[in-house]
């Protein structure tokens, strides 16, 4: 089973060494292999949202990064509200503190398999569970809607904001936004067969949610 | 229709408790767009039968009846590429060369006879199949829906599909296959012979062998073959 490590962005000197590993893995998921933009020189890859709103839950595996997520409540500046806002026409842009925007989910290529235990679904439950526990509502985020169903397989429950739409390399998207509850972590721990909890971290405990965030000079 | 339809469907699909409830409400959505018929399915591959994967059938009964008899999945084009599709697309959008071969010619044409002239497609992930499809059919011949209705339909079907296999039990299930057989069956996927396998492992080759039987019937195929793409597939295993 992986280690959860929950940081804020403040705290990434905690994890200098992990976050370096996970720049150079975001390089080579989303841009050699998805191709989102074009190889920057450094072979990292960043972008405007990673900054102080964002909380970061890495998965390792022997010290080693093996998956990711990056979490920001919408009441600050996420990639649905400044770039894909036109999926939201039924619901509206999500503004609330208490829903919490997910991206950058990775899983590094040779440990993509392992079906329901995968380590995919052991981050998803240390979202779920950090979510929960940092008293979020929903969480969420732009994604295809082919793989919309995988979120019934682990018993959790979505809603979209709008319509899917067509993104150019991706195909139909969507933006849906999960429900977070003791439903959702148990059914999760369920599919996995454990409920031990995944969560650590070094220093502090970073808080998900603006105006409780502990905030590091550096 | 219109955009409530289509988010009213999305926030009372959990009601529904059978699948015949569910079938029952999709195909009045459907109704909306034109097209009389669906069907939802697990898309078969490799020479996989239709009928074990259906779960919703609002085909007509004679059509349903001929189209397994006669294992019409193998030669249409729209089962083909519904395998192969990880976007929704229309009957008339599957490639030429695969519409025009001589059996699927025969194959629609048939249909046609059925009230099945032009139809719309949606596919997703399945935890349990290679992939699961909506396939609805019109008995309009060239129907054209916009671009706002196929996002309408398409959201509708995601939710129907998903809904569907939660029913029936499929969800929520634990990886269906042992370490030892995952890693059995990763041995075969890179080509090695159960001879080898029961070297490398240390074990008889009787017991690879009844490894291999029990992933296959987990798995529902006939051949490790078979076993290999499946699993890949849902990422049971990884060579």
């Amino acid at each position: 089973m992986i280690e959860a490590h929950v940081f804020s962005y403040g705290q990434r000197h905690l994890y200098a060494d992990e976050w370096e590993q996970w720049l150079r893995l975001r390089h080579q998921v989303y841009i050699e292999e998805k191709r989102w933009h074009e190889p920057n020189a450094d072979g990292r890859e960043t972008d405007q949202f990673d900054n102080d709103a964002a909380t970061y839950i890495l998965g390792l595996l022997d010290g080693r990064v093996v998956t990711s997520a990056r979490l920001i409540p919408c009441n600050r500046p996420t990639l649905v509200s400044d770039v894909f806002p036109h999926f939201c026409e039924r619901a509206g842009v999500p503004d609330r503190p208490d829903w919490i925007e997910w991206t950058r989910t990775l899983t590094v290529p040779e440990l993509r398999s392992g079906g329901r235990q995968s380590i995919l679904t052991q981050l998803c439950a240390a979202v779920m569970e950090y979510c929960l526990q940092e008293g979020a509502a929903k969480v969420g985020g732009i994604q295809e809607l082919f793989f919309l169903p995988k979120w019934k397989h682990l018993g959790w429950k979505t809603t979209p904001l709008g319509l899917p739409q067509e993104i150019e390399g991706s195909g139909e998207c969507v933006v849906a936004f999960i429900d977070v509850n003791e439903t959702a972590l148990g059914n999760i721990r369920t599919v996995l067969g454990t409920g031990r909890s995944p969560l650590r971290h070094r220093g502090e405990r970073p808080r998900l949610i603006d105006g409780d965030r502990v905030e590091f000079t550096q | 229709m219109t955009d409530d339809d289509a988010f009213d469907f999305v926030a009372r699909v959990d009601e529904h408790k059978t699948l015949d409830a569910l079938l029952t409400d999709l195909r009045q959505q459907a109704s909306n767009f034109g097209f009389e018929h669906l069907i939802l399915t697990g898309v078969p591959v490799g020479g996989q039968r239709l009928e074990p994967l259906v779960a919703l059938n609002g085909w007509p009964e004679g059509w349903f009846k001929r189209y397994v008899a006669k294992d019409y999945a193998r030669h249409d084009a729209v089962c083909v590429h519904a395998a192969q599709s990880f976007r929704s697309f229309a009957w008339s959008e599957v490639p030429r060369r695969l519409l025009d071969r001589p059996a699927c010619k025969r194959i629609h044409g048939e249909a046609s006879e059925f009230g099945l002239l032009s139809g719309y497609v949606v596919t997703m992930s399945s935890e349990h199949h290679w992939n699961t499809a909506v396939s609805f059919g019109s008995p309009e011949d060239g129907l054209v829906i916009n671009k706002r209705d196929r996002a309408r339909l398409s959201l509708m079907a995601t939710y129907a599909g998903a809904r569907a296999e939660e029913i029936l039990g499929l969800t929520g299930q634990a990886d269906p296959l042992t370490h030892r057989e995952k890693e059995v069956l990763t041995h075969f996927a890179v080509g090695r012979t159960a001879g080898a396998i029961a070297e490398l492992l240390s074990i008889s080759e009787r017991t690879v062998v009844q490894h291999a039987e029990n992933f296959r019937r987990k798995l529902g195929v006939k051949s490790t073959v078979h076993a290999v793409a499946i699993a890949i597939k849902r990422r049971l295993i990884m060579p």
